[in-house]
């Protein structure tokens, strides 16, 4: 027949040439995933995260924080406790997300596990959009709410932490921002001075400053030392050069103070000669008992640790906690949980359980049982009562029988701003304590910082 | 030839098909408009595709009873997948491609039942191809392209709206010059030693329209920087030159000057440069130059085995989607059963198309018109599957009768005709 083998080969060639498409398809399609989806210039990933029905975020009582709604401009995240909004974060498909909404973005994604068959067929079969779980947090949108209401418009950070578990109850950083309004808010926010993306109770690191006399505090009650012992001149400010001084926070009436009283007013004169009389101090060991200097972990947030006690010697500035050493609100809280708590701390936790999508059933997230020894039992009692007294003198307010309620002030300076402190705890015989830790910066208003510690104390007690 | 109750058979199966492939596009164009609030032009094209289907099958039953049964389903089922495609991918061109589809069919109608077309384009294969080179160099001079962009390649002839490519005509005109030429000279040609694995002989009847056609080629990539035409037009020759002669060789030799072309253009031309140099490595510039096939191969992988589903899909960020790389879309929102789906119709028309050629009786004009015209439509499928792959350099070309495109709609019909005329046993 003519032409017969010239077209036989034709054929072959033609049908090798389709099937070498084929197979570079069938390549590109099963090895696509790992291959090239990932890149992140792939489009499709923003359009994926758009179909995702991300799971809700809840408080310790259930109560609704975040959730997904559908509407006719889309799938869109809605945020509905204004108070909770340093925490909770955001997610948006242009900027990306933040807080807790970053720190659980996997599970919320619904992507944190494998794919199961029945998943499988309903996301490649049916093309139905995969949808996220739930998340519990620890907090007590409750107390958050007359927390963050208390702070008003003040620029500062506050931190609630359950010192049986380490459940964080409410942890604030202000000013914040609306999740709500993101998208048409960014370039606003980007360049606002306050800075109300950076979360300043988890992520600020500050000169301790007065914080840190509750270390020498320890110290002296660790050495036996009398602490009726009075020191001359201890109302004086001292002068660490480069134009800052450091006076009491609250004037005593007498120049002579004991350790413990200076430590209830803010003096640091008193600790300045303490700790030029004391026999040997290890400001490092101090430091580090407190796990001042330890990174801290909390489920996906970036918490940074100082990490940087460099030597034993101990300068004027380290005395008066303006040396190397910085913290953040949530290493103090850790401190004063340990006191609360007979010198135990627990990590701090941020959830409490999580929901598979669809299920029902909330799933309780294991706890790590890491009792951290900080200080001895009867140290920590002895310290608790020193703070009892030092929050008795700082304000009017008086307690039922069957609550304590301890904390001090203290100022600081980082930077061009100075900074001051409220630390402290409440107890109750029928709940858990709770410390806490609140801040305020560029003010020495500590009227202020007070009636902010009262309120949140009555709401811990209530 | 097929005895009546065959081709009564072979009609029937002609209508089952045509029928499966019209539950198919009824079920995409149902997606489509379900993804979109349903307005009835989303249904125009359903209705221009179920009228061309009954219209044809009819027609071409009653002219042609003989005619090969799958082909003409086969046409109908890419074509209205690619409306189906068009009405996802550029809801805008949609009537515009029904209405292209409307006329192709009846084109292809006139071709397969009209009794001179194959004696025409035979005698007057001198004139048909001096009107054509013409009509090529009206579009060198006054070719403009739909897009309004300057430096975008102006293939195509306009009047008024309606643009008409030049070279779509050409494919068909230079396969029937080709065809009726090395009909003539394929008796030579064998007895000059050159068929069955001989030498390559250095005869003026091969070496002259090898060069002609070779400089041919290199007119259309150099003037009209239509890299994919100019590589389409040679490799359907070389083919039809080895089926002619039968000599690997002349495939070899063929390649050997497409190499050398291929170097020169490189050096040359940045068109070409910009294709060779993202085939090569397209990462480092995925969001620049190499947008398109980066986007491409991203759109087989979001597929995957079974496809994002129709609408679902995001193949809009491939620019040209509906017209370049509709390939790489029915990848992404049919997957690779959608893929393995358009290279069996394809492989079934090549197939059938060189069946035509080979067991066609009428001579070796109608055997190499045959397989000139499959590989047409075979080699530019390949070429633009191959493209969006990353296989072979990115070359411009449609996919026939999936891709936008009404000037190569009607061409891709306009051969299905001839086939259908020339499976019916014309002579």
């Amino acid at each position: 027949m003519q032409f017969a083998r010239p077209i036989h080969h034709i054929l072959l060639g033609s049908l090798f040439g389709m099937a070498l498409i084929g197979l570079a398809a069938a390549y590109w399609a099963i090895n696509g995933q790992s291959a090239i989806l990932r890149r992140g210039d792939n489009p499709r990933l923003i359009e994926a995260a758009a179909r995702i029905q991300r799971g809700s975020i809840y408080d310790r009582h259930q109560q609704l924080l975040v959730k997904t709604v559908n509407d006719a401009s889309g799938t869109r995240r809605q945020y509905l406790k204004p108070s909770s909004y340093s925490l909770v974060g955001y997610y948006s498909l242009r900027y990306g997300s933040g807080g807790a909404e970053a720190a659980f973005d996997q599970a919320l994604s619904g992507l944190a596990e494998a794919p199961g068959l029945e998943d499988y067929f309903a996301r490649e079969i049916l093309h139905i959009p995969p949808a996220g779980a739930d998340i519990q947090l620890t907090l007590d949108a409750r107390i958050q709410d007359i927390l963050v209401e208390a702070m008003g418009d003040v620029q500062g950070a506050a931190v609630v932490m359950n010192a049986q578990n380490g459940d964080l109850l409410a942890l604030a950083s202000l000013p914040s921002y609306d999740p709500n309004r993101l998208d048409e808010e960014w370039d606003r926010l980007t360049a606002a001075p306050g800075k109300p993306f950076f979360n300043r109770a988890l992520q600020g690191q500050y000169q301790p400053g007065g914080a840190m006399y509750i270390l020498w505090l320890t110290q002296a009650i660790l050495a036996d030392e009398d602490l009726s012992r009075r020191f001359k001149q201890a109302d004086d400010a001292v002068d660490l050069g480069e134009g800052i001084t450091i006076a009491c926070v609250v004037q005593p009436e007498t120049a002579q103070l004991t350790l413990e009283e200076a430590f209830i007013y803010g003096c640091p004169a008193a600790f300045v000669s303490y700790q030029q009389s004391a026999a040997e101090s290890s400001y490092d060991d101090l430091a580090r008992a407190y796990a001042l200097d330890s990174p801290i972990t909390l489920a996906g947030f970036p918490i940074p640790a100082d990490g940087d006690i460099k030597s034993n010697s101990v300068t004027l500035r380290d005395t008066v906690g303006q040396g190397d050493l910085t913290t953040t609100p949530l290493h103090l809280t850790g401190m004063m949980a340990a006191i609360a708590a007979h010198g135990n701390a627990l990590l701090p936790n941020i959830q409490l359980g999580w929901r598979p999508p669809g299920r029902g059933e909330w799933q309780s997230q294991p706890r790590i049982p890491t009792a951290i020894p900080m200080i001895t039992a009867a140290t920590a009692r002895q310290l608790q009562g020193i703070l009892q007294r030092a929050w008795a003198v700082l304000q009017d307010q008086t307690y039922p029988a069957e609550a304590s309620v301890g904390g001090y002030v203290a100022m600081s300076q980082s930077g061009d701003g100075a900074q001051i402190w409220l630390n402290g705890y409440a107890a109750h015989v029928d709940r858990d304590t709770a410390a806490f830790v609140i801040l305020l910066e560029d003010t020495r208003d500590i009227q202020t910082l007070i009636a902010i510690g009262q309120t949140l104390i009555d709401a811990l007690l209530s | 030839m097929l005895s009546e109750r065959a081709a009564h058979n072979q009609n029937g199966h002609q209508w089952l098909l045509l029928a499966l492939a019209g539950v198919f596009i009824f079920l995409g164009m149902t997606s489509v408009s379900l993804i979109r609030a349903a307005e009835p032009s989303y249904w125009l094209g359903f209705v221009v595709w179920v009228g061309c289907a009954a219209a044809g099958a009819l027609i071409l039953n009653r002219c042609l009873p003989r005619h090969d049964p799958l082909l003409f389903p086969l046409a109908m089922f890419l074509s209205g997948w690619g409306l189906v495609a068009i009405e996802r991918l550029a809801p805008a061109f949609a009537d515009r491609q029904a209405i292209w589809l409307l006329i192709g069919v009846a084109a292809m109608l006139l071709t397969a039942i009209f009794p001179h077309v194959l004696r025409w384009l035979h005698a007057y294969r001198y004139i048909l191809l001096a009107l054509t080179l013409l009509l090529l160099m009206a579009t060198i001079v006054l070719g403009r392209n739909p897009s309004g962009f300057d430096l975008a390649p102006r293939l195509w002839l306009g009047f008024g709206s309606v643009y008409f490519q030049s070279s779509e005509v050409m494919k068909i005109i230079l396969v029937a010059f080709l065809a009726s030429y090395l009909g003539e000279q394929s008796s030579t040609l064998g007895s000059a030693g050159v068929n069955n694995g001989g030498g390559l002989g250095l005869s003026p009847r091969l070496v002259g329209p090898t060069l002609l056609m070779w400089a041919l080629s290199i007119v259309i990539l150099v003037w009209q920087r239509d890299l994919g035409t100019a590589m389409l037009f040679f490799i359907v020759f070389l083919l039809l030159l080895y089926m002619a002669n039968g000599s690997l060789y002349t495939i070899l030799g063929g390649l050997a000057l497409v190499i050398a072309a291929g170097f020169a253009a490189y050096q040359l031309f940045e068109v070409v440069q910009l294709r060779v140099d993202i085939w090569i490595n397209p990462w480092p510039e995925a969001d620049g130059r190499a947008y398109q096939i980066v986007q491409s191969l991203m759109a087989f992988g979001a597929g995957g085995i079974f496809g994002a589903g129709v609408g679902l899909g995001s193949p809009g960020y491939i620019p040209v989607v509906h017209s370049d790389f509709v390939f790489a879309a029915l990848a992404e929102e049919w997957g690779l059963l959608g893929v393995i789906a358009v290279l069996c119709s394809f492989a079934v028309v090549t197939m059938r198309g060189l069946a035509i050629g080979s067991l066609h009786d009428g001579g070796a004009f109608h055997k190499l018109f045959a397989v000139g015209l499959t590989m047409m439509l075979t080699v530019q499928a390949l070429m633009i599957m191959a493209g969006a792959l990353k296989l072979l350099p990115l070359t411009g070309v449609t996919l026939p009768f999936i891709s936008y495109g009404g000037s190569s709609l009607l061409a891709s019909f306009v051969m299905m005709g001839i086939l259908l005329r020339l499976s019916a046993g014309e002579r």
